[in-house]
């Protein structure tokens, strides 16, 4: 099944969290520096990033001989949490195995719980205290997290402004996300969901062998606004084979990337569009970038009997 | 710019309800206290909370506002931010069942301390993290820097 959006927040707060972001690169001179120093905003926002690395063994055991109670629940918790923010002692603990660009990431995620005022301030509390945020506010306090932290990786609009230079392509966000320091994924991301386009990117797991060629699980779809304002939510299949339109896109064999072809879906008002679709992969997932080129017809329905 | 309203009050005795309220009507009973117009607390709280979205939580139409606006509030009057999360409804305590659902050590929930996980913590896992997290933080106590 497809994964639920983990960035959406309604105009008013997204806004607001763009002005935290904003006064982040403001107060570390971050603006136009590339790619985006992540130690200098954190250190502006007098944020610590310990050296210790939350999953080593050796700390574990340290801790684990101290307090004899924490045993398999502490290694389950770790092996679940990438990052984790002392909210009191202003201090961010990494996994620190991860890649370069998802560590980046993760700092700025956690610095938007320690940023956001009104995240900061409750979670200083039930850090201390036996109270508990509801899930449904630790899920929105996540997706706020998270759009904070591509704000400030981004720079706000500059990302979207230098990509707007280029042809629209897969490869405009793959190339940008050296310079900014973000992940490919976040780039690709980004890159839909600030477009002007009618466009979206299916992102797929890797292909697997499978029965009749290969099956390519749907991981994630992200689509521009103008994109769902035009076709609304589409219903995509759970996976990708070689008999369809989509997993005929899909690269196989060590290639990255597969030449656009052209694709048709159909708008909300049963209109058909020529569409051009495209891929990418770096193994660890699949991009199938979709934008729509030109109006074809309307479909009709014709009753018989 | 306008001048925030100062609070008509002693700013630094928060009011406390003497009886279970809603949000909206513990609001509301503030600002009274407060003697302050809506416009007063769109100006005090910088047009994030407007004075139609503050009249629809006074009359609790609006019964789940999202915690930034909270916040606002709370500075606004100086009150306790903790005590208008706790009457939203977001502060159920850890360690009591949540209404009509008996808490197990092992339901996630995942609310105490803010991570980057890829999957919610229970709140028994999210407990030794807090220990855990504690004694790196003694560690770094103890050494004026991480080891």
């Amino acid at each position: 099944m497809a994964k639920a959006n983990d960035y959406l927040l309604p105009d008013a707060q997204r806004a607001l969290i763009q002005k935290h972001a904003k006064l982040a690169l403001e107060r570390a001179g971050a603006f136009g520096v590339f790619p985006t120093p992540i130690d200098e905003i954190l250190d502006a926002s007098k944020l610590v990033v310990s050296d210790d690395d939350l999953a080593d063994e050796g700390l574990i055991a340290h801790f684990r001989r101290k307090a004899k109670a924490a045993g398999q629940s502490l290694r389950r918790a770790i092996n679940k949490v990438m990052g984790a923010l002392d909210a009191v002692a202003k201090i961010i603990y990494l996994d620190r195995t991860l890649h370069v660009a998802k560590i980046a990431f993760i700092k700025l995620h956690e610095a938007g719980h320690a940023v956001l005022p009104w995240q900061r301030d409750i979670y200083s509390h039930t850090e201390d205290c036996e109270v508990t945020l509801a899930p449904e506010i630790a899920e929105e306090f996540e997706r706020e997290a998270n759009t904070f932290a591509a704000d400030v990786i981004f720079q706000i609009n500059k990302f979207t402004e230098e990509a707007n230079q280029y042809p629209f392509g897969i490869l405009v966000p793959v190339r940008l996300s050296k310079r900014y320091g973000a992940s490919i994924y976040m780039s690709v991301r980004r890159y839909v969901t600030e477009s002007h386009r009618a466009c979206m990117v299916l992102v797929l797991e890797p292909p697997k062998i499978a029965p009749g060629g290969f099956s390519a699980e749907m991981r994630r779809e992200v689509a521009s606004p103008s994109f769902l304002q035009q076709f609304g939510p589409l219903s995509w299949p759970a996976s990708f084979g070689p008999d369809d339109e989509i997993g005929r896109i899909v690269p196989l064999y060590g290639r990255k990337m597969s030449r656009p072809r052209e694709i048709t879906l159909v708008d909300r008002n049963k209109v058909q569009h020529k569409c051009v679709a495209e891929a990418f992969t770096q193994t660890h997932q699949v991009f199938i970038l979709i934008h729509s080129v030109a109006t074809l017809k309307r479909l009709t329905v014709s009753m018989t009997g | 710019m306008a001048k925030k309203p100062e609070p008509k009050t002693n700013p630094e005795k928060p009011v406390e309800a003497t009886s279970p309220q809603t949000l909206g009507d513990y609001l509301a009973s503030i600002r009274a206290i407060r003697k302050l117009k809506l416009r007063d607390v769109e100006e005090a709280t910088n047009k994030e909370v407007s004075n139609g979205y503050l009249s629809q939580l006074e009359t609790n139409k609006i019964t789940k506002p999202s915690p930034h606006v909270l916040h606002a509030l709370a500075k606004a009057y100086v009150i306790p931010y903790e005590t208008l999360m706790q009457k939203a409804g977001y502060l159920p305590a850890s360690t009591s069942p949540a209404p009509q659902v008996l808490r197990s050590a092992s339901t996630p929930q995942h609310g105490r301390v803010p991570t980057f996980a890829n999957e919610p913590l229970t709140q028994e896992e999210e407990e030794s993290l807090l220990e855990y997290l504690a004694f790196l933080r003694s560690r770094r106590g103890k050494s004026g820097k991480s080891q």
